[in-house]
């Protein structure tokens, strides 16, 4: 009888234990930051190198295409393949280099994950985590979408400003008045002035 | 210029505010679920002149003092100086947290103000961080908003201090007037205040300088880019989680999301 009992309380334990475990869009927000942090921010290598990683993981973690579908708005459907093609990597540039250049402000503050919310759209959920701040931690929101089993990041909101949305008003104001090209390369020309790495 | 002058001076700004302010709401009500983007911004010109003028002060003034700031003092001591200008704010925290009947935090603000100036000797450390007591912010323009003026009115930039909306300007106006330390100096010591402006000026160029410089750097168009972030921002002060997550949570899949307009509140 003891031993059944022994039984099945460590059968609950497994199980609870098994429960309060990073559901799978936490723990993959949680893997990227931390290897961010340990093989960019507070590495010590040269900043070639580091700059390099960043660019590896930022492109694998991000879902540009995506991104930079939505970014444009209406004007997304009135463009031609080679345009969308130009605009998605030119925004691509332009974006690592912004945020290559925001995680500089980064100077060692623990991040804490927090659960999920749901989000709008299919397989998709926000990951909560907190950045610890004083004397109020800032609250950042990755957006992650799921697809055949991958985890992609589709929008970061930090303290209620969404990366994906500001972009889209940048752009689609600018679109108003000009061409979809004259845009790729206004933001061709930025991300090659804009010097800024990793440090 | 003596500091009596400036609270004269201050109470008209004050007022002519306050009577645009009764204008703008009577006048926007009517098309609050109709707000088109010129109705948003109706101060575009103006506002786009003084957010040029803002970056310039930051790329030349700001950014510069910054990181002389940075180079000639440690970590340590500017976070002395940024606890400082914070606990000399927690007193107008508190009388907003009041006016907006919001007890709890009334009582951890003064809680936060007494133990700072008391064991953290005069708010150079942050004490009440580490027996966590809670920091919460609130402004004039947030009271306001609470007392049911929802509309925030056309954004609108300042000169030197940045974003803002016509309520929130207005309540930043007034909120000189309310805030204890400006009372609390005799007469004699009122030129004290300047050193106060002079502190939280440092503090927050401090804050903003990078955030600035960078959109300034990686944007197309700075100005609607700050704009963005700062009505985004503000709109979750204001209304909360649930309410900024009306405007994040779009579905990607909707090409049309918001009509192709910029970012509006109500």
């Amino acid at each position: 009888m003891k031993k059944i009992l022994f039984i099945l309380c460590s059968l609950f334990l497994i199980l609870t234990s098994a429960q309060a475990a990073e559901a799978p869009s936490t723990a993959f927000v949680h893997q990227l930051a931390d290897e961010i942090i340990t093989n960019v921010l507070t590495s010590q290598d040269t900043q070639a190198q580091k700059t390099e990683r960043f660019e590896k993981y930022f492109l694998k973690a991000l879902d540009t295409q995506t991104i930079g579908k939505f970014v444009l708005g209406r004007y997304w459907r009135t463009a031609s393949p080679q345009e969308r093609n130009d605009f998605i990597d030119a925004f691509t540039d332009m974006a690592l280099k912004s945020w290559a250049d925001k995680f500089n402000l980064y100077t060692g503050q623990q991040i804490t994950f927090l659960g999920e919310q749901p989000a709008e759209g299919k397989n998709q959920v926000y990951v909560i985590s907190q950045i610890q701040n004083e004397p109020n931690p800032a609250e950042v929101l990755w957006r992650v979408q799921e697809k055949n089993g991958s985890y992609q990041i589709v929008d970061i909101i930090v303290e209620g400003v969404s990366m994906v949305l500001s972009y889209r008003n940048e752009y689609t104001s600018f679109l108003k008045d000009h061409k979809l090209p004259e845009l790729t390369k206004k933001l061709q020309e930025q991300a090659d002035s804009f010097t800024s790495s990793i440090k | 210029m003596r500091l009596n002058n400036i609270k004269i001076c201050n109470t008209l700004i004050a007022l002519l505010m306050l009577f645009s302010l009764a204008c703008c709401t009577t006048s926007n009500a009517i098309n609050q679920t109709t707000l088109s983007e010129e109705q948003n911004d109706p101060f575009e010109p103006y506002n786009r002149a003084a957010t040029d003028f803002n970056f310039f002060l930051n790329t030349y003034l700001f950014r510069p003092f910054d990181k002389a700031y940075r180079f000639i003092f440690p970590e340590t001591i500017r976070t002395g100086i940024s606890n400082f200008s914070d606990n000399l704010k927690q007193p107008y925290i508190f009388v907003n947290a009041l006016l907006q009947g919001d007890f709890d935090d009334s009582a951890q603000t003064f809680g936060r103000f007494f133990t700072n100036t008391t064991l953290g000797i005069g708010g150079l450390f942050d004490v009440a961080t580490y027996f966590e007591i809670k920091a919460p912010q609130k402004d004039f323009g947030q009271t306001l908003y609470e007392w049911g003026i929802t509309n925030d009115g056309p954004y609108l930039v300042l000169p030197v201090i940045g974003p803002s909306t016509l309520r929130d300007t207005v309540g930043m106006g007034i909120g000189f007037f309310i805030d204890p330390v400006d009372w609390a100096l005799p007469k004699a010591e009122q030129h004290l205040l300047w050193y106060r402006y002079g502190i939280q000026l440092v503090d927050s160029a401090d804050n903003m300088t990078d955030l600035l410089w960078n959109i300034e750097q990686t944007s197309i168009d700075p100005y609607v880019t700050l704009k963005s972030y700062y009505l985004q921002n503000r709109n979750k002060f204001l209304r909360g989680e649930e309410a900024a997550k009306e405007s994040y949570n779009f579905s990607f899949d909707d090409e049309d999301y918001g009509d192709d307009e910029e970012f509006e509140l109500e």
